[in-house]
């Protein structure tokens, strides 16, 4: 069964919308799609780094303003609860950015730099709270700690994980990139024997 | 018809979606759009319900783009999802006589294998409108070249034969219209 090589194209063609009205509805579906694709994962990633803004907030003022007086002060240097600190508190904030203007871009930026960040942040709060519950003679924080350690391990798991199929994702994209260019080649050939066989 | 070298950024376009990045999202509509709403449009009618349809089509995709394991039959899906959510609309609204006219009997002419070869674009287009749904929904997939008849079987949840039987009747019904209409022979 035969058919003219651009013969779809005349029907999509024949049928095409009013511009004004096509126009329209592109706009529409931008705004449509903007808030469809952000929607699930705005608050959940806003909810995550509030809560860890919201934990390390706590942790902080505890160890900085009650210091030695908290009841579960633990022996690491200050320096460590800084930097966690800073960690905690520009996600939390990067979360609340996020929620005020989040947008596809943004929301494409954070997933990329946050899946490593988080990996980090994971792993160094599994550490020390580890370290914290083997202390001896600290209990009371240490519900929190079991929680907060796996709460942050099922985190680097994740992370993990999604780091290890984007980096499956890539390698399929390569060979696609590969096998699109010889296509076009195969695609260009018969045009190009036509051209010469004309000229 | 869409190239080998098509249907391969096709597939690249959804791996780069589900890495995550969202300029795929752009690109996919800008080359399935004029397409989808060409399909759609044969499904429910009204210009303005088509793009209605459409709209709702995009948002079933990228809600599910992800899952999709194999990026290679994305125009099989894509055709799915707007086929699904063409017939949910026409479900919904009051009166859809033409979804019963399924059976419909067709009047029996010899197929003519090049018709589509000497017709232009618009008399088709106008005499697609005037089948049945079930006829114009095959006819449209068959015409838009993307997937093979055996994908057209599975779009529309057929067996192959009863596919090909189908879209025989739908090409000499068609060919009756032309013949009515602009006196081909």
């Amino acid at each position: 069964m035969s058919k003219r090589p651009d013969f779809d194209e005349q029907l999509i063609e024949a049928a095409a919308p009013d511009k004004e009205r096509l126009a329209q509805y592109r706009r529409e579906l931008d705004r449509v799609l903007r808030h469809e694709l952000t929607r699930g994962r705005r608050w959940r990633d806003a909810a995550v780094w509030l809560v860890a803004g919201v934990a390390s907030a706590w942790f902080c003022i505890h160890v900085f303003v009650a210091g030695e007086d908290a009841p579960w002060y633990p022996e690491l240097p200050p320096l460590v609860f800084g930097v966690l600190a800073i960690f905690f508190l520009g996600n939390a904030a990067i979360g609340l950015r996020f929620v005020l203007v989040g947008h596809v871009d943004l929301r494409r930026d954070l997933t990329v730099l946050t899946t490593w960040r988080l990996g980090c942040v994971a792993l160094a709060v599994s550490i020390s709270m580890i370290w914290w519950l083997m202390y001896p003679g600290i209990k009371n924080g240490a519900l929190y700690a079991v929680v907060a350690t796996f709460f942050f391990l099922v985190f680097a798991v994740e992370a993990i994980f999604q780091r290890i199929k984007h980096s499956e994702l890539n390698i399929q994209e390569r060979l696609l990139r590969l096998e699109y260019r010889l296509a076009q080649h195969r695609d260009r050939a018969p045009t190009d024997s036509a051209d010469r066989n004309s000229g | 018809m869409r190239s080998d070298s098509e249907a391969i950024y096709d597939q690249m376009l959804v791996l780069r979606f589900q890495r995550g990045d969202m300029t795929a999202v752009e690109e996919l509509i800008a080359r399935w759009d004029r397409r989808l709403l060409y399909y759609i449009g044969n499904l429910v009618g009204q210009e303005a319900d088509a793009l209605d349809v459409l709209q709702e089509t995009w948002i079933r995709v990228f809600r599910h783009l992800r899952k999709l394991r194999e990026p290679q039959t994305l125009p099989k899906w894509l055709y799915t999802v707007a086929r699904n959510t063409a017939f949910k609309y026409v479900r919904a609204m009051p009166i859809s006589p033409e979804l019963v006219d399924r059976d419909a009997p067709v009047e029996s002419v010899g197929i003519d294998r090049n018709l589509e070869v000497r017709e232009n674009a618009e008399q088709v287009h106008s005499a697609l409108g005037r089948l049945p749904t079930v006829q114009r929904d095959i006819l449209t997939l068959h015409y838009l070249s993307d997937v093979p008849l055996q994908d057209i079987a599975e779009i529309i949840q057929i067996p192959v034969g009863t596919a090909k039987s189908r879209l025989f009747h739908a090409r000499q019904a068609l060919k009756r219209i032309l013949n009515e209409d602009y006196g081909h022979e």
